[in-house]
């Protein structure tokens, strides 16, 4: 087999000849909207965790200053600069008009993160509960159990098998006894990617609260500590596609919202405060879980109680209120913080909304709650993020074959960060590429496909997406060999990255169709590893 | 790929395989994320982030630009390409020679040769020959084959088939209305009967010479042609649209255009998953060509609405449909208990209409009462076969007081 490697240059070239980069992917149609939008500095905020003040973080998509104890006049909330509708709306301007301070102190940042308004019928529950005695009816109770499964990794002794004890041991993890039986220990598992152990060490640590295996229907005590065990318990149980279990283990915590669930059940322990005992990651998760499971079922459902939710706390929030609807005096800088707070995981929630409605293939609702993401935004988002926004809405609108994709993909482009260079002609960046190239590719056009990523891979040579995808083109363009080369040099390379679930069912089917015998010894290894590597069990569903 | 099939007898040293090719589709993981400070800290999140199928700077949304080759394929429907990747490989360690590479599809009625015979003079050990081959599909059924036939030192030879269904994309369904004044109002249904949600990219009625279209299927209100369907063009999957459209005779090109009764045929192009592209067009539309009477008797003028105890005027067109002279009288006679009385001669004779020809006559009334009123009452007497046809409740006037 010849194999030509992405790091040779013109070898790649030689796929497909005429290797000269186009500068120009999308038609200039309106250069002067170019001009007229303001290029923001893009600055950090962080989407769906708390505000912190401390550091930039991951999936920043609204601006915030670094230090939010600094008045910081650049965090102004209004208008994406890409719009030019909506006058009418309100502008997200007038939310915070002033200057802002992020707050960050312990309680406030509880009260925020906790907040929840419950229903009628708990909240009248839970008014009496200074009195009543503690005692509910059993359908009010929460009552979970895990349901007894032990999550094993039957894939490392097929490695052992494979690679014999020595070259294995590379591959081994910690397992749950090598670990402290608590948080610390779930913690070092889940960096460590060893999901089914992390699960184990759940069920153990669930045990503990009577919440074990079998004790589903049995009451049990909550506290703010096992929410976040059977958060975690449930993020992983995502993560490996436990849908069965999942589902099972769920139906105990119903709408999450029996007066066990918040702290003012508990005022022996948590006093006077008020909110939930469920992480908000916790709420969203289940209300994700049913397009997974039942698809008779109103999979929005869920998703949409979360939504109202989130938005009556913005309204009581809007109204002068505090996050749960209680009369009750906020500084600005609280204020402020928890609005950006509840903003983002409103954004998040819709996210949720969208990627539902995709799974459903379900276009139109999701290109609708998409547009409105966009164009009544309420943060300021960055220039990354709004960029990332319309490239995903090009996005659906390919995978439902609307080539009106190329509108959003040109937004996008005009929102690119000009660079001042003289006599130089612009050319397309990183997402430019990669999106011209996913036009390419509903156009038929796989040459020129090919083309757009391997000129993305000059500019980010790091990145296995675009080494699949190009290996994905040149195999449309009856260039086996050539493709399987090129993801074995991938996997070979970036051994960490490539070896996922997607990319080796690409090869797996370049392999099956190529059908040598070597190739199925490979495909075995790189399976092994990688199963390792995620934790999936063989066992689940 | 789950659709391959390889029907091979003796063992030949070549192998060809062969594989239809769906649009590739963008994958995406699970997105699982937590806050910084909840259990599992920001462990998840770095690993959604680091995740090679996920949208930078916007994570959480499943929008990723991974592409992966489809594990199940979508059906192939009527009106798309077959695409179909050919694999021959050389997989002995001997050098063959003189082969000869032949495919073509085989439907229910015809044989179509896509490739070849292409003739390779010989073919390394190991090496391989790759081909793509693309055929539209034009005919629906079940029967639809791929056969690609190998021959190898001029001796050996063998045959591979490869089948798959052609079912049918999309149900239309259409419906005619005449008008007396010779105007077809057309009603088109089209539902989406594939797996996958579409868009429909282009629907258009070609109208037969001698018809114009008129498309209604625009908001009156908007003035940019704004689509009664809305901003999408998405047909999802079992959902109808309907179209209508309005053709009448085109006036501009001859006196007496040939009444023909295929209306046109309608176009219409779509596309499904990343861009799977596909086009039909429909058999001639034909309607059913309503018998004409000897006479076309229409109004082509009438005020909607008069002032009682005023009189009024209305123009009538009087059509000759036969291939013969006629010779007309106009008789007009009130009805009991009308609130309309003529006010003109009955008994005019109009002018020798020659077959085919039109005539335009005017009529008086007065109206009596208030009210929307019928106007009925008109008889036409043909003199040379000696034939009456009568006219009643053909129009509607709107009478009111006249306050000035």
């Amino acid at each position: 087999m010849d194999r030509k490697t992405p790091e040779l240059r013109p070898a790649i070239n030689e796929y497909f000849k005429d290797p000269s980069p186009s500068s120009n992917l999308f038609d200039d149609i309106s250069s002067h909207a170019a001009t007229d939008t303001k290029r923001e500095e893009p600055a950090v905020c962080r989407i769906f965790q708390q505000i912190e003040t401390k550091k930039t973080d991951i999936f920043d998509i609204i601006k915030s200053s670094d230090n939010g104890h600094t008045n910081s006049p650049g965090f102004e909330i209004r208008e994406v600069s890409f719009l030019n509708t909506g006058n009418d709306r309100i502008d997200p301007l007038n939310i915070f008009s002033h200057e802002l301070e992020l707050s960050s102190i312990p309680t406030e940042d509880e009260r925020r993160r906790f907040a929840w308004i419950p229903s009628t019928k708990t909240k009248n529950i839970l008014e009496k509960a200074s009195q009543m005695n503690h005692t509910l009816p059993r359908d009010m109770l929460t009552m979970p159990g895990v349901e007894n499964v032990n999550f094993t990794n039957k894939t490392y002794e097929a490695l052992v098998s494979y690679l014999g004890e020595n070259e294995a041991a590379a591959f081994k993890s910690k397992t749950t006894e090598e670990v402290t039986q608590d948080e610390r220990g779930l913690k070092l598992l889940i960096e460590d990617g060893n999901y089914s152990e992390a699960l184990n060490l759940t069920t153990r640590l669930l045990a503990m609260y009577g919440q074990g295996p079998g004790q589903m229907g049995y009451a049990s005590k909550h506290t703010k500590h096992s929410l976040q065990l059977w958060f975690t318990r449930f993020s992983l149980l995502v993560k490996i596609c436990a849908w069965k279990i999942a589902s099972k283990e769920a139906l105990a915590w119903d709408d999450l919202d029996h007066p066990d669930l918040y702290m003012q059940w508990y005022k022996e322990l948590y006093g006077n405060k008020y909110g939930s005992l469920v992480p908000f990651g916790f709420r969203l998760l289940l209300a994700e879980l049913p397009q997974y499971v039942t698809p008779s079922t109103n999979v929005y459902k869920k998703l949409f109680e979360v939504l109202i939710g989130v938005r009556k706390i913005i309204k009581n929030l809007d109204n002068g209120l505090a996050e749960d609807g209680r009369n009750v005096e906020l500084t600005v800088q609280d204020r402020n913080t928890t609005k950006v707070l509840w903003y983002t995981r409103e954004a998040r929630v819709i996210h949720s909304c969208i990627n539902c409605a995709l799974n459903q293939k379900d276009f139109k609702l999701a290109i609708q709650l998409l547009k409105d993401l966009i164009e009544t935004p309420r943060l300021k988002y960055t220039t990354d993020h709004s960029r990332s926004l319309l490239s995903a809405m090009g996005r659906i609108f390919l995978q439902v074959g609307d080539l009106k994709a190329h509108g959003y993909f040109l937004k996008s482009s005009r929102l690119k960060p000009q660079i001042q260079e003289t006599n130089s002609e612009n050319k397309a960046d990183y997402r430019e590429l990669i999106d011209a190239a996913l036009l390419a590719i509903a156009q038929n056009n796989y040459k020129e496909a090919y083309k757009h990523f391997e000129n993305a891979y000059v500019l980010n040579s790091n990145n296995v997406m675009v080494l699949n995808n190009m290996a994905t083109c040149l195999f449309y363009e009856g260039q086996l060999n050539n493709a399987i080369s090129l993801l074995e040099d991938a996997i070979q390379r970036y051994p960490d990255l490539a070896l996922n679930e997607s990319l080796l069912s690409n090869i797996c089917c370049f392999y099956q169709f190529q059908n040598s015998a070597s190739n199925k010894q490979r495909l075995l290894k790189y399976h092994i590893i990688s199963k390792y590597k995620n934790s999936v069990s063989d066992l689940i569903s | 790929m789950t659709s391959m099939e390889v029907k091979e007898v003796v063992d030949h040293p070549i192998k060809l395989r062969v594989m239809r090719l769906g649009k590739p589709a963008m994958v995406n993981s699970k997105v699982v994320t937590c806050d910084s400070k909840d259990l599992p800290g920001n462990a998840l999140n770095a690993h959604l982030k680091k995740e090679v199928t996920t949208l930078a700077n916007a994570e959480t949304l499943a929008a990723g630009s991974f592409l992966m080759v489809p594990n199940v394929l979508e059906n192939l429907y009527l009106g798309e390409t077959f695409l179909c990747y050919i694999y021959l490989k050389n997989e002995s360690s001997q050098t063959i020679h003189d082969i000869i590479l032949k495919a073509e599809i085989d439907t229910a009625t015809s044989h179509i040769p896509i490739l070849g015979p292409k003739a390779f003079p010989k073919l390394d050990p190991y090496a391989s020959i790759d081909v793509i081959v693309k055929h539209e599909v034009k005919e629906h059924g079940s029967v639809n084959k791929l056969i690609c036939q190998v021959e190898y030192d001029r001796k050996h030879s063998f045959e591979t088939i490869f089948s798959y269904r052609v079912p049918k994309p999309l149900d239309l369904k259409t419906k005619f209305y005449n008008t007396v004044t010779d105007e077809v109002y057309l009603e088109v249904q089209v539902q989406n009967i594939m797996s996958t949600p579409i868009t429909l990219e282009k629907f258009i009625l070609e109208p037969s010479v001698g018809y114009d279209v008129n498309l209604m299927n625009h908001l009156l209100t908007s003035s940019e042609n704004k689509s009664v369907f809305g901003d999408f063009d998405i047909l999802d999957v079992k959902e109808t649209r309907q179209y209508m459209y309005r053709l009448s005779l085109d006036q501009t090109s001859e006196k007496n255009p040939p009444r023909t009764n295929n209306l046109g045929k309608l176009d219409i192009l779509w596309r499904s998953n990343m861009g799977t592209k596909g086009q039909i067009q429909s058999s001639p539309l034909v309607r059913q060509i309503p018998e004409l009477d000897d006479i076309t008797f229409s109004i082509t003028y009438l005020p909607d609405m008069v002032f009682c105890e005023e009189q009024f005027d209305f123009t009538c067109s009087i059509k000759n449909n036969r291939n013969r002279d006629m010779q007309l009288v106009v008789e007009v006679s009130d009805e009991e208990d009308s609130n309309l009385a003529w006010t003109m001669i009955s008994g005019i004779h109009l002018r020798l209409l020659p077959p085919y020809s039109t005539i335009k006559t005017v009529f008086s009334m007065v109206a009596l009462n208030h009210g929307l009123q019928v106007i009925s009452g008109i008889k036409l007497k043909e003199l040379i076969l000696n034939r009456t046809y009568t006219y009643n409740n053909f129009g509607h006037v709107f009478v009111t007081q006249n306050h000035s």
